[in-house]
């Protein structure tokens, strides 16, 4: 029984991974059929991700909360417009509520983000008055002013300050951080590959 | 892929370099661990739990398992499985992506298992609340469950981009103590501002090392540490070769 358990997911992920590399490597197609499945299992995942979901918020509705209920009629109005676009009842209803109501409501959270930093690098000052802390601040600060619209003599002035911090402090800093992850996810995915890692059995 | 041959090279060198290392390990030789601040704060976590009664907010991020990105939110997902292993109550976890649903409740409920208290695990309490192209959504939804008065930490490793302020702004407003970590270079620079157990690069990959300590764990996080040396070396002879005009 614990070898069912345990070896038999492991048999199946250790020969799906060497079958997808082998694919990638030199049978292209069949990689291109293992990633397919992979997707599909992606999509009915995605069904029991929002089944689990409408579960959640509809026992919280039993305790009153207004949010869950304005989620739950969300989502019956999006898959009632969804069935109606299909019958032809409707035109692009899902698009046109994506586009009305997920798009600004993003865009006006993205606006946000640079300041919830802002407010994150003062209270880092607060808490901490390093030198770190300081240049962190000053850097925001910097590139808030400098990517708002500026008067061309000040432009002129900033760019250049810009483009080296850019080109010579930040992408080298990014590219060495990148070239350390790469290589924790290649250890990490060989560690998977060879049954080591199993994040879906104990 | 581009070049199969050098792809099999390197497989074939990390196997090899993975191996030795792990077999001297298991020989016992001792391999030190620097201190990493985030990852004693992470060691800390179940404890405070355990005495507060409290629970902490874990998240894998959002990078489906059949995506390029899946590495970092497995290494977070392990992160959580040792974490809820030692820890009283059951976590709350989230996740933004809809694979990663049943494999972080697959991870609570077997850490439940293995430490005997199956009883205790609320793989229920593991939410998805939106899928990975709306990150800001996720990042919402994450903010608002961080900020239960029920929650005493918060944890995020994995695979998150832009929507690290929004769950380290919720856990700054709930006055918790924070570890976070991500494969994106952004998202690192946020937790920067926000904790002081920020997690850089591939220390992302040394979760289960630091909190696990077993031979193969330790054994991998050697490896990626010779194979950063030779990455290093690599560039700079390159570039001294370069310097002097041998190569184009």
């Amino acid at each position: 029984m614990n070898i069912l358990k345990r070896g038999l997911p492991t048999a199946i992920a250790v020969i799906a991974g060497l079958a997808t590399l082998a694919g990638l490597l030199v049978f292209p197609d069949l990689s291109t059929l293992l990633l397919e499945w992979a997707a599909f299992l992606a999509a009915v995942a995605l069904v029991a991700g929002i089944l689990n979901l409408l579960a959640i918020h509809l026992r919280r509705t039993a305790g009153r909360n207004i949010y869950s209920l304005v989620l739950i009629l969300g989502m019956l109005l999006v898959f009632g417009l969804a069935v109606t676009d299909a019958l032809g009842l409707t035109e692009d209803g899902v698009g046109t509520v994506f586009n009305t109501v997920q798009v600004p409501l993003e865009a006006a959270l993205a606006s946000l983000l640079a300041f919830f930093l802002l407010f994150g690098g003062i209270r880092l000052w607060q808490r901490q008055r390093s030198g770190w802390a300081f240049l962190f601040l000053l850097a925001i600060l910097f590139f808030l002013v400098s990517q708002s619209p500026l008067p061309a003599s000040v432009e002129e002035l900033v760019s250049p300050v810009r483009s080296f911090i850019y080109d010579v402090l930040v992408t080298p800093g990014v590219r060495g951080l990148l070239l350390g992850i790469s290589l924790g996810i290649i250890t990490l995915s060989l560690r998977l590959l060879a049954g080591l890692e199993r994040p879906y059995s104990s | 892929m581009d070049n199969p041959l050098l792809v099999l090279m390197l497989v074939a060198l990390t196997v090899t370099l993975l191996l030795l290392i792990w077999r001297r390990v298991r020989d016992g030789t001792t391999l030190g661990l620097r201190p990493l601040p985030a990852y004693e704060a992470l060691r800390r976590q179940p404890a405070y739990m355990v005495e507060t009664g409290r629970r902490f907010h874990m998240t894998p991020g959002r990078a489906d398992l059949h995506t390029p990105q899946a590495p970092a939110s497995v290494a977070g997902l392990g992160a959580l499985g040792e974490l809820a292993q030692e820890s009283g109550p059951s976590p709350v976890v989230t996740v933004g992506a809809p694979t990663l649903l049943p494999a972080a409740q697959g991870a609570v409920l077997r850490s439940y298992e293995a430490s005997g208290r199956v009883a205790e695990a609320r793989p229920g309490d593991t939410h998805f609340l939106a899928a990975r192209d709306f990150p800001l959504v996720y990042g919402a939804g994450a903010g608002v469950l961080i900020g239960q008065p029920e929650v005493g930490g918060n944890v995020a490793l994995g695979h998150i981009g832009p929507e690290m302020v929004l769950l380290a702004e919720a856990g700054q407003r709930q006055d918790v103590e924070q570890i976070l970590g991500s494969d994106d270079p952004g998202a690192m620079a946020v937790s920067t501002v926000f904790t002081p157990h920020a997690v850089w690069g591939e220390e992302l990959f040394a979760a289960r090392a630091y909190l696990d300590e077993s031979p193969l764990q330790l054994a991998s996080l050697r490896t990626q540490d010779v194979l950063r040396w030779l990455v290093a070396a690599g560039i700079l002879i390159a570039a001294a070769l370069r310097l002097l005009g041998l190569v184009g």
